[in-house]
């Protein structure tokens, strides 16, 4: 090993771990004994908790999360079409105990910002000086008229990876050649938002190689969508007529879903189908709410600088909960939030202000099973506010080469597993 | 240039480094630029392209690249005009060799 290598391990890990001004005796000394609780396990929780570790080694840091492990959405269309194993989206948190860090199997069921305690389902009660709320989405039931947990057993809506991503990948294959596929897009804002228009890329995929004479419909409650014009390129290239796209205005708006006749209704019009994929409305998931950091729209208001409640001190938000407009509620944005906030939540542990800084994002769609395009931005936060920096993003060329669609589509495989890694291998 | 605390016991390594990544200040803020970067380019060859053993001159060349070549459409383009040439040198110090 050089004394070149050696520096620039020192120099990383000391720029990794945010120890510039945290190393101070004073600061040492204030974070020491602190507590941190975060609930949620995903990509925010686990990527927060995991650096908090390592920047606050003396402090005691609590993960909570129910499940005995995640399964990542991201890459869970490729599941879908039958390109991929659901074991490859499953990660468990043995590496995060190894790190210190204090794994609670259990349900957050409150918070009381007061007296700073989370109450958990096994009966426990965790105090804490600072709250990372990263408990991604819940599924809005009832939001869409007949749209219940009954319903979705019949129309799917597999926006949480897991049963029902397989529950769709089965009645996928299990349906007769020449039906109908119908999905249906809820109004924005919801998680991942190229997300349903990937996935009608990659079933058209499968349906053209299985049944070609399969249909597939994507009604939208939204005018436009993400990366629409190199989508819906790719979709005729690929897959010339057998994807249909309606806005809302469009007769594309879902008003009301009957699980029994397997129809979905518009504002004008009946709609069956012999599958059919519900992306339903969404909302932060429900411990915001019970903390109080949730408002009238279900999500959560933040100061963009330090992710901290825009309605209750001490409690911080990451991750698709959090109302981060322009930055999406990605898995990318997730995993990035929950560094910076982490960093912040240290600095004001140790007595010092957050630091803005300038933030990133992209979103990689596969379009078919090796080609993908992507959509990036960069941000500022400063003064508590998100903004675009102007000049910056924007997404894939349009009429890119297949080499530069493909060189996309592996970039997207190499970036799920580096962010895999970094939140929980 | 002045580094307190634990800090003081790290400058042998800090030394043959710029000014602006060995003041405290300035490492938060690299510790919160790179949290952009680590999500795709993790150590360890898990990445889209691996920094590891990279010079830092190199690694600034190459992002002042993206950052410059107005046709380049690829992620790194677009999210590299979003940086000055002052986060830029930032960056590269701080995950460069």
């Amino acid at each position: 090993m050089t004394a070149g290598l050696t520096r620039r391990r020192l120099l990383a890990t000391l720029s990794a771990l945010g120890l510039g001004a945290l190393l101070s005796p004073a600061s040492q000394a204030r974070t020491a004994k602190a507590g941190i609780v975060v609930v949620g396990g995903g990509f925010g929780g686990a990527t927060a908790a995991r650096l908090l570790a390592r920047l606050l080694p003396a402090a005691r840091i609590t993960l909570v999360e129910a499940s005995p492990h995640y399964v990542a959405c991201p890459f869970s269309n490729l599941v879908l079409a039958g390109l991929r194993e659901m074991e490859a989206q499953t990660f468990a948190y043995s590496a995060l105990s190894g790190e210190g860090i204090t794994v609670a199997r259990a349900r957050a069921t409150d918070v009381d910002t007061v007296a700073r305690t989370v109450a958990l389902d096994s009966g426990a009660t965790l105090s804490y000086d600072r709250l990372i709320l990263s408990p991604g989405i819940d599924l809005h039931w009832g939001a869409l008229e007949g749209y219940d947990l009954a319903a979705a057993e019949r129309m799917p809506h597999a926006w949480k990876a897991g049963p029902q991503t397989l529950l769709l990948r089965e009645q996928l294959r299990a349906m007769p050649e020449g039906g109908v596929v119908l999905i249906s897009v809820t109004a924005a804002p919801f998680r991942c938002p190229p997300g349903p228009y990937e996935r009608a890329s990659l079933i058209a995929g499968y349906l053209r190689q299985h049944k070609p004479r399969a249909k597939l419909i994507v009604l939208d409650s939204n005018e436009a969508f993400s990366k629409q014009g190199l989508f819906q390129a790719a979709w005729r290239q690929h897959y010339g007529d057998m994807i249909e796209w309606r806005s809302a205005s469009n007769f594309g708006r879902v008003i009301r879903a009957d699980a029994r006749a397997m129809e979905l209704h518009t504002d004008f019009d009946t709609e069956r189908g012999d599958v059919i994929n519900v992306v339903p409305p969404q909302r932060a998931g429900a411990i915001a709410a019970r903390a109080g950091a949730a408002n009238a729209s279900g999500w959560c208001p933040i100061d963009a600088t330090s992710f901290e409640s825009a309605l209750v001190p001490g409690v911080h938000v990451i991750g698709d909960a959090t109302i981060a407009a322009p930055m999406p509620k990605s898995a990318f944005s997730a995993n990035q939030q929950a560094k910076v906030c982490a960093i912040q939540v240290a600095r004001l542990l140790a007595g010092m202000a957050p630091e803005p800084t300038t933030l990133a994002n992209t979103c990689y769609s596969y379009t078919t099973q090796d080609t993908a395009i992507s959509v990036s931005g960069v941000y500022n936060n400063a003064d508590g506010v998100f903004s675009n920096v102007p000049g910056a993003g924007g997404v894939s060329p349009s009429g890119a080469t297949p080499a530069f669609r493909q060189r996309e589509g592996r970039q997207a495989a190499d970036w799920f597993r580096a962010i895999t890694r970094e939140a929980f291998l | 240039m002045r580094c307190r605390g634990l800090l003081v016991g790290l400058l042998p390594w800090l030394a043959g480094c710029g000014a602006v990544v060995s003041e405290p200040a300035a490492i938060d803020q690299a510790a919160l630029l790179t949290a952009s970067c680590s999500g795709c380019h993790a150590r360890g060859g898990q990445a889209i392209a691996s920094l590891d053993g990279m010079p830092a001159t190199e690694l600034e060349a190459k992002l002042l690249a993206y950052r410059n070549e107005a046709e380049g459409g690829s992620s790194m383009h677009r999210m590299a005009r979003g940086y000055s040439a002052e986060q830029i040198a930032l960056i590269a110090r701080t995950l460069g060799e």
